[in-house]
C-alpha cells in the first residue's frame, strides 16, 4: 500500500517519455472500477489466529488503484520507442513508493532505499537483472529495463516486499490517483487502444479506442473479476 | 516312566514359554511406552500451539487497549494529518506509548510501534526508539491493522523471534475513522518456553533455521535432523499431528522430537518450534524388573495365592507319578532281587514289573538262562568226558539243572527239577531225591562231581527220576577246618558259597586247598584227586567204569577254568565224598591262596 506515492500523485502523473509532438494531446480520465471496487482486503499470511474485524468500524476494502497503470497503444502499432531515460524508484520501508512502475524498455531504474532494512532485491525473471547483494539503507541499485512487459523485484527475506516494473509497450502511460483519475499527456493526435494494467497483467476487457486530438477524456470500465487471476498474489 | 516324562516335559514347555515371555514381554510394554511418548509428544506440540494461539489472543486484546488509549489516537491523528512526522511529535507519541507499556499487567511488551493512516511510523517505543517516518505499509500485519483487522504475527527482528499483535486505531471523534495503527512486540523468551511446557513434561525449543531462538532446555539438538524433519507445504496449524515423531541426537543422548513450523511472517524465515523429549531407555528384562516396586509383590497386586497353587499342583503331580512310575516299581524290582538274591525266588517276576523295569528283570532272567545253559554245556563235556551217569543219577545234566530256572514267564517248564546248584554228580540222576531249595545264585560255586560208573547219557529233557537205593557209603570223615569239605549228602540247600567254601565235609579231604592254575604242581594234585576219587568209588562199591586219568584231568581243568571264568576265583579245589552211598566229587571255588 504506497499511500505515499498515491497522495504524491494525487494530481494524475503522466510519466510521457517521449519528446512532444506538434499536435500533441491529452488523455485524461477517471478509472472506472466495478462495484465494491477491490474488495475485501486479501488475507496475506495468519499468525496463531486468524486476523478479526474492529468491532467499531467496517474495515476498509482492497484499493487496487495503486496498482493500475493505463497505457495508450497507437492503433496502426507503430508507437515510437521513446528516449530512454533514467527514472528513480524509491524503497520506502517495507514497499516501494509505486507498487508498479511503468517504464519504456531501456529506462534505467534506480532503487533508492529509504527505508531502514537492508532487503537484498532480485529480479524473478531475471536473477542477473540486479546486481546481487543487499541495498544498505540510503543506498540504491540500477537496472536496466528490458524484456517485459513485466519485471516483478522481490525480496527473498521479505516475501511482502515486493515492486513491479511495467515495460510498457508504448511511452504514452500514466498511473492513477487515489480517486482513480489520470491524465496523459503529450499524446500526438491519432487512434489509440486503451488499456489498463493490473498489478501482473493486463485487465481483460473490451477493446477501448480513443482518438487524440487536443484533449480527449476516457474513462476505462474495469469489468468486475478483475482480481481474480490475480488475486491471490500481491 | 511315561507320564513322568511326559510332565517333565509339559513342566519343561510352561518354563520355556514362562521365560520365553518373562524376556519377551518387555518389549511390547517398550514399544507401548514408545508409542504413549510419541503421542504424549504430539499432544504436547498441540497444547503448544493452543498455549500460543491463547497468548496471541492475549496479545491481540492488549494491542486492541493500546489502540483505544486516547493518547494513541490523538498522537496518531495528529501525526495522520501531517505531510511530515516532526520529531517533537514522535517524543510525545513514544513518551505516551511508553506509558502506556508501564501500566501493563502481566507480561509486557517489548516494543510498540506507532503508525499512521499512511503507513509511516510516528514512534517506537521498547526497540529504535530514534528512528520513525518510514514506512512499514507493506507487511502484512500492519496493511491488516490499517485497514482495520486486529491480528497477530511472528516478526523476526535483529536474529530475535517476536510474538507481535496490532491493531487499528479508530478516532471516534468528531467522525469515526482509521487513524492508524498500533504494533506490540513480544520478544520470545525463556521464561515464556518454560511457561509453555512447565506442566507437560516436556521440552520446547524455537528456531529460525538452524539458530535457536529460545529454548526450555539447554540441550543442542541436532538442526540438520530438525530440518530435514521439517516440513514445507500445508496446512501451519496441523503441523503437530501430520509430522510424525521422530528420534535425533543431542550430544550423547537420544531424543525424540516433533516439529511445527511457526506460522506468520517468520514461516517464510524459516522459523519453528520442536518439542522433544529424552527418548525412552529400552528397559529390556532386567529394566523390568529393576522396576518393579514392592507394591508389585503385595498380595492385592499380585496372584500369589494362585502361583503358589500352581506350584504345589506341578510339584504334587509330578512326584505322584514319580512314585508311581518309579520308587514303586523300583521298589518292587529291588524286593525281587533281594528274593532272588535270598534265593526265595529263581527267577524275577517279569510279568509284575513294566516297563524298564520289566525289561531289567528280563534282562537278569536272560542273563540266569544263559548261565544255565553254560552250565548244561558244561555238564554234557563231563558227561562226554566221563561218560552217562548211572541209573538213577542225573549225571551231566545236573550241573546243567542246577543253573536253569523252574520255570520261566512266559516259557515251558524246565524238564526236570534243577539238583540244588551247587552240586553235581555223574550216576546220580537226581541227586539226593530231594527236591532242591531256590538258590540265589544261579552260578555252582560248590559242583559235586560223581564220576559213577560209564553209562548212556541221560536226555536232558528227562525228568529226573527218583534215585535207586544205593549201597552204604564209606563212613562220613570227621570234618576238616579249613577243607570246605561238604556233608554227605552234598551241602545244604540255599546255603551261600561263602558257606559251601567255609563247611565242614564229613567226606575224606584229598586235598586241602587247589593249586595255582598251570602250575607245576597241578598234574600231581589232579592226579592225587583221581586216585582219590577212584579209591572212594572202590570203597562204595562202584566200578571205576572206563575213567582214565587224562580226561579226568582235562575234565578238572575245564571244571576248573570255568569256576574261575564265573566266580572270579584264584583257585579251585576238589574233594571227593561219599554221596548217597556213592562217591561224588565236589570242586569248591577259593578266593585266596592258601
Amino acid at each position: 500500500m504506497a499511500h505515499v506515492s498515491i497522495g504524491a500523485a494525487a494530481l494524475a502523473i503522466a510519466v510521457v517519455a517521449v519528446p512532444a509532438a506538434a499536435h500533441a494531446g491529452t488523455v485524461a480520465g477517471k478509472i472506472d472500477l466495478p462495484p465494491g471496487g477491490g474488495g475485501a482486503l486479501e488475507k496475506r499470511g495468519r499468525g496463531f489466529l486468524d486476523r478479526s474485524e474492529n468491532p467499531i468500524l467496517p474495515v476498509r476494502g482492497f484499493d487496487p488503484l495503486p496498482y493500475m497503470v493505463v497505457v495508450l497503444v497507437p492503433k496502426d502499432g507503430a508507437a515510437p520507442a521513446g528516449a530512454p531515460r533514467q527514472v528513480s524508484w524509491d524503497l520506502i520501508g517495507e514497499s516501494f513508493d509505486h507498487p508498479v512502475l511503468p517504464v519504456v524498455a531501456g529506462t534505467s531504474v534506480i532503487i533508492k532505499n529509504r527505508g531502514r532494512s537492508s532487503p537484498v532485491l532480485r529480479a524473478t525473471q531475471d536473477p542477473q537483472l540486479i546486481q546481487p547483494g543487499p541495498i544498505n539503507p540510503t543506498g540504491a541499485k540500477e537496472l536496466k529495463a528490458t524484456g517485459g512487459p513485466l519485471i516483478t523485484i522481490v525480496d527473498p527475506g521479505s516475501p511482502h516486499l515486493v515492486g513491479r516494473l511495467l515495460v510498457a509497450p508504448s511511452p504514452y502511460f500514466a498511473l492513477a490517483d487515489g480517486s482513480g483519475r489520470f491524465e496523459i499527456g503529450d499524446v500526438p493526435e491519432g487512434s489509440y487502444t486503451v488499456r489498463v494494467w493490473f498489478r501482473d497483467d493486463w485487465v481483460k476487457r473490451d477493446e477501448e479506442t480513443v482518438a487524440v486530438r487536443g484533449k480527449a477524456e476516457v474513462n476505462p470500465k474495469i469489468p468486475p473479476g478483475f482480481l481474480a487471476p490475480a488475486a491471490a498474489t500481491k | 516312566m511315561f507320564w513322568s516324562k511326559l510332565w517333565f516335559f509339559v513342566v519343561a514347555i510352561a518354563a520355556a514359554v514362562a521365560v520365553t515371555l518373562a524376556l519377551l514381554m518387555p518389549r511390547p510394554a517398550q514399544r507401548a511406552r514408545v508409542v504413549e511418548e510419541r503421542q504424549r509428544l504430539v499432544v504436547a506440540c498441540d497444547v503448544v500451539s493452543i498455549l500460543l494461539s491463547e497468548n496471541a489472543r492475549t496479545r491481540v486484546e492488549l494491542a486492541g487497549t493500546f489502540a483505544r488509549a486516547p493518547e494513541m489516537i490523538g498522537a496518531l491523528e495528529q501525526a495522520s494529518g501531517a505531510q511530515a512526522i516532526t520529531d517533537a511529535a514522535s517524543r510525545a507519541a513514544r513518551d505516551a506509548g511508553g506509558r502506556l507499556i508501564g501500566s501493563v499487567e502481566g507480561a509486557r511488551p517489548d516494543f510498540a510501534i506507532l503508525i499512521d493512516r499512511k503507513g509511516r511510523v510516528l514512534a517506537r517505543v521498547g526497540v529504535d526508539e530514534s528512528d520513525f517516518g518510514d514506512v512499514l505499509a507493506g507487511r502484512p500485519l500492519v496493511d491488516d491493522a490499517l485497514a482495520g483487522y486486529l491480528r497477530d504475527d511472528l516478526w523476526i527482528e535483529k536474529g530475535r523471534l517476536f510474538l507481535v499483535s496490532a491493531a487499528p486505531v479508530v478516532r471516534r471523534d468528531p467522525s469515526v475513522a482509521y487513524t492508524g495503527a498500533v504494533v506490540l512486540g513480544h520478544a520470545l523468551t525463556k521464561e515464556l518456553t518454560d511457561k509453555l511446557v512447565g506442566s507437560l513434561d516436556v521440552d520446547i525449543g524455537f528456531y529460525v533455521g538452524s539458530d535457536v531462538v529460545a529454548s526450555s532446555a539447554t540441550v543442542v539438538l541436532d538442526d540438520e535432523a530438525l530440518a530435514k524433519a521439517l516440513p514445507h507445504q500445508g496446512d501451519v496449524r496441523r503441523d503437530c499431528a501430520a509430522n510424525p515423531p521422530f528420534n535425533l541426537r543431542a550430544g550423547k543422548e537420544d531424543y525424540t522430537a516433533v516439529v511445527a513450523r511457526l506460522p506468520g511472517e517468520a514461516e517464510q524465515k524459516g522459523a519453528f518450534y520442536t518439542v522433544f523429549i529424552e527418548k525412552p531407555r529400552a528397559i529390556g528384562f532386567a529394566g523390568t524388573l529393576g522396576a518393579v516396586r514392592q507394591n508389585d509383590l503385595s498380595f492385592g497386586s499380585f496372584p500369589w495365592v494362585l502361583v503358589g497353587v500352581g506350584l504345589v499342583l506341578v510339584l504334587g503331580i509330578g512326584m505322584v507319578l514319580m512314585v508311581l512310575e518309579a520308587d514303586r516299581p523300583l521298589r518292587r524290582l529291588a524286593a525281587d532281587t533281594v528274593k532272588l538274591a535270598k534265593g526265595e525266588a529263581e527267577r524275577l517276576a517279569e510279568d509284575d514289573h513294566h516297563g524298564k523295569f520289566g525289561s531289567i528283570a528280563r534282562s537278569v532272567n536272560i542273563a540266569i538262562d544263559k548261565l544255565s545253559r553254560e552250565a548244561k554245556a558244561a555238564r554234557k563235556d563231563l558227561d562226554q568226558l566221563l561218560g552217562p551217569a548211572p541209573e538213577g543219577s542225573l549225571g551231566a545234566a545236573d550241573l546243567i539243572g542246577t543253573a536253569l530256572p523252574v520255570a520261566r514267564p512266559g516259557g515251558s517248564q524246565p524238564a526236570f527239577a534243577p539238583p540244588p546248584p551247587s552240586e553235581f554228580r555223574f550216576g546220580d540222576k537226581g541227586g539226593s531225591g530231594a527236591k532242591p531249595a531256590p538258590r540265589s545264585i544261579p552260578v555252582p560255586a560248590i559242583e559235586d562231581l560223581d564220576l559213577g560208573p560209564a553209562r548212556p547219557a541221560p536226555a536232558i529233557a528227562a525228568t529226573p527220576k527218583t534215585p535207586p537205593p544205593r549201597p552204604p557209603g564209606p563212613p562220613p570223615r570227621p570234618p576238616v577246618p579249613g577243607t570246605g569239605t561238604p556233608p554227605p549228602g552234598g551241602p545244604p540247600r540255599g546255603r551261600a558259597i561263602d558257606d559251601d567254601i567255609l563247611s565242614v565235609d564229613e567226606s575224606a579231604e584229598i586235598s586241602n586247598v587247589g593249586v595255582e592254575p598251570g602250575s607245576a604242581d597241578e598234574e600231581a594234585y589232579f592226579r592225587g584227586v583221581f586216585d582219590d576219587f577212584l579209591a572212594l568209588k572202590a570203597k562204595c562199591g562202584e566200578a571205576s567204569g572206563g575213567v582214565t586219568f587224562p580226561k579226568f584231568a582235562d575234565k578238572l581243568r575245564k571244571n576248573r577254568d570255568e569256576l574261575v571264568a564265573r566266580t572270579g576265583c584264584r583257585q579251585v579245589k576238589f574233594t571227593v565224598y561219599v554221596k548217597d552211598g556213592k562217591a561224588a566229587l565236589k570242586a569248591t571255588p577259593v578266593k585266596q591262596s592258601a
